[in-house]
């Protein structure tokens, strides 16, 4: 969990699936150590902007870059190993592996022995009920449960760039703040950049920096998350309030 | 230096021990039986080696007996045509020399057609599972389906290895092939094939393979080469049924097209599921039982008629039984391990259910 000076920079990017244009042109940046939080309706793109990043499906024009690299056409593994990472939308743990594995499948990519013992030790201090049930089948953990592990491990990759997709997604209101508050001290301690993707406008507003919003495959409204939170359109759409204060 | 010296007494302990087994077996174990050793033993590397395709990293591949037949014919018609250039301190016909000069005698030339049918079938595994592998879902299952019944149709069709009628060897010239297979070279290659599914199991490449078969899409966000670790199962599994279809074809007099259908790649399959996918010593166990059951029903029933004709129906209800009963298979996904009889092992216990 390195700090580092690279910055994402995403420029006009068009993603298809088939006919579906789920991406109309999306331009934004991710600064290093920024939290930055993507909001918009069911079906705006949000995953698929995810996804793109981390190459788990092919933009059709644009760009992609992380720092130097042009990660536009890299395979998923190479994004990994230059610090991308992203735990996708449903958690997708591996229900049938025991947590210590999947923690270690974190680490995949790495084979810096001491770095990754360091790390490990680091998400079990920070999720101490994955230590306590270590040896247990993933599948059989709790649904918060589930998403500390989805978080430790993609921690465990030595992300620069840590993209969550709805971490807080049907969790109970205590242990959705108790996820927001890790994912702060993880950006705060560690200098690990965040790209957010929340239904929950509220708390992620809370904890970005910055944020954008998405509407059908375009960026319409982009900030800071304190002017987002007081945009009167925000708060109508996202925050759930009528009107302005 | 002590995990390489463990290393060396393990390897050094496996071949003494398989070369005194190779010697005293066949005199003393009666004939029916010994076939059933040697034939379960050929079954396991076909087992074990799907097991890494279809087990660990959870593809399907339906044409296992496919690869087989290209290690076997390609094994065969290597000894045989290269009797003159390359073998020719063996046989034209007729057993090797007793004992352990025939084992000597024989070494050379089971190594090449080994290694040489492994290669072919590698080769060919690549080939045919690259373009389909990088695709999802089931095209595995059609192409493999499909390159099963072209070998076979391919074979029928080759007159130099006999075409339908089977091949024995060179008749004409009074070369058959040669029976080098003894029960080292079965087993070594046993021994070698659950090794190296093993500790392939309990790496964090083995890992990998997992991960692909529980969740392609987590397993490529956490910088698993999908593609990669599917075709390299797909390799190494076709490369031990090449190695087993060498064994087989200097075990067997005569090598017939029809051994190596659709039907027997079926058996495979249900020996693969049966284990429970993804247990190697599953694997082993169901190879073992699947091959000696009906050699027992066929040798204390005697002379009942189309026993064989039932085989895909039974082994076909078997599954569904299986599927119904005991979805993970009969010995479940987990491994038979030393810490299962004796309280010892590395790992803490498996699943400690209440927290420290
Ligand atoms: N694999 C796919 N094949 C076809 N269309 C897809 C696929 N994935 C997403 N889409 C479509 O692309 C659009 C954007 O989907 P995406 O999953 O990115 O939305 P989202 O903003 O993440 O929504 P949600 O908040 O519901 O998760 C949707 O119209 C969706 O139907
Ligand atoms: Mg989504």
């Amino acid at each position: 969990m390195a700090p580092s000076s690279d910055r994402l920079v995403l420029e006009d990017l068009h993603v298809y699936y088939d006919a579906i244009h789920a991406l109309r042109g999306v331009s934004l940046t991710v600064s290093p150590g920024e939290i930055v939080t993507l909001i918009g309706a069911n079906g705006a793109g949000k995953s698929t902007l995810l996804r793109a990043i981390s190459g788990l499906v092919r933009a059709r024009s644009g760009r992609v870059a992380f720092g130097e690299a042009d990660i536009t056409r890299a395979p998923a593994s190479v994004i990994v190993r230059r610090g991308v990472v992203h735990s996708p939308e449903g958690r997708r743990i591996f229900a049938n592996m025991s947590v210590r594995e999947n923690l270690e499948l974190g680490a995949f990519s790495r084979n810096d022995k001491a770095g990754i013992a360091r790390d490990m030790e680091h998400v079990l201090t920070l999720f101490p009920r994955l230590r306590e049930r270590i040896g247990q089948n993933a599948g059989t953990l709790s649904g918060g449960e589930q998403q500390m592990l989805a978080i430790g491990r993609a921690l465990l990759t030595r992300p620069k760039l840590l993209m969550l997709d709805e971490p807080s997604l049907g969790l109970a209101p205590n242990l959705e703040r108790e996820i927001f508050r890790t994912v702060e001290n993880i950006n705060r301690e560690s200098g690990v950049a965040v790209l957010l993707v929340e239904q929950n406008a509220h708390l992620a507003l809370a904890v970005a920096h910055r944020g954008y919003v998405l509407e059908t495959g375009r960026i319409t409204l982009e900030g800071t998350a304190r002017d987002l939170q007081s945009n009167p359109e925000v708060k109508k759409a996202y925050l759930g309030e009528e009107g302005a204060p | 230096m002590a995990p390489l010296l463990r290393r060396a007494l393990f390897i050094g302990g496996t071949v003494v021990v398989l070369l005194v087994l190779s010697l005293v077996l066949p005199q003393t174990l009666d004939p029916v039986v010994f076939r059933i050793v040697m034939l379960s033993g050929i079954a396991i590397i076909m087992a074990v080696s799907l097991n890494l395709i279809n087990g660990f990293t959870g593809q399907f591949s339906i044409g296992h007996a496919g690869f087989q037949a290209l290690g076997a014919y390609g094994a065969a018609a290597l000894t045989v045509y290269g009797h003159n250039a390359l073998f020719g301190y063996l046989p034209k016909a007729g057993p090797l020399q007793p004992g352990l000069a025939g084992f000597f005698q024989g070494a050379p030339a089971i190594l090449i057609a080994m290694l040489a049918s492994g290669l072919l079938a590698a080769a060919v595994g690549y080939l045919v599972g690259l373009p389909s592998l990088r695709l999802r879902g089931d095209y595995l299952a059609i192409v493999t389906l499909g390159f099963g019944e072209i070998i076979r149709v391919v074979i029928e069709n080759t007159d130099v290895v006999g075409g339908p009628r089977g091949f024995s060897g060179n008749v004409e010239a009074g070369v058959l092939t040669p029976r080098l297979t003894s029960f080292f070279w079965v087993y070594l290659v046993v021994v070698l094939v659950v090794v190296v599914s093993r500790n392939l199991r309990f790496s964090v490449q083995g890992l990998g393979f997992l991960a692909v078969r529980e969740d392609e899409i987590a397993a490529q966000a956490m910088g698993v080469d999908t593609t990669r670790t599917k075709v390299i199962a797909f390799v190494l599994g076709a490369f031990f049924a090449g190695v087993a279809g060498a064994l087989y074809a200097h075990y067997e007099f005569t090598l017939s097209p029809t051994s190596f259908g659709f039907v027997r790649s079926f058996d495979f399959v249900t020996m693969v599921v049966l284990g429970g996918l993804g247990s190697i010593t599953g694997s082993v166990l169901a190879a073992v039982l699947l091959t000696a059951l009906p050699e027992v029903l066929r040798s204390s029933l005697g002379s009942v008629q189309g026993l064989d004709q039932y085989r895909l129906v039974t082994y076909a209800l078997l599954l569904i039984i299986l599927m119904i009963v005991r979805p993970q298979g009969i010995f479940g996904r987990g491994e038979l391990r030393r810490d299962t009889f004796f309280r010892r092992g590395k790992r803490p216990p498996a699943t400690p259910l209440t927290g420290a």
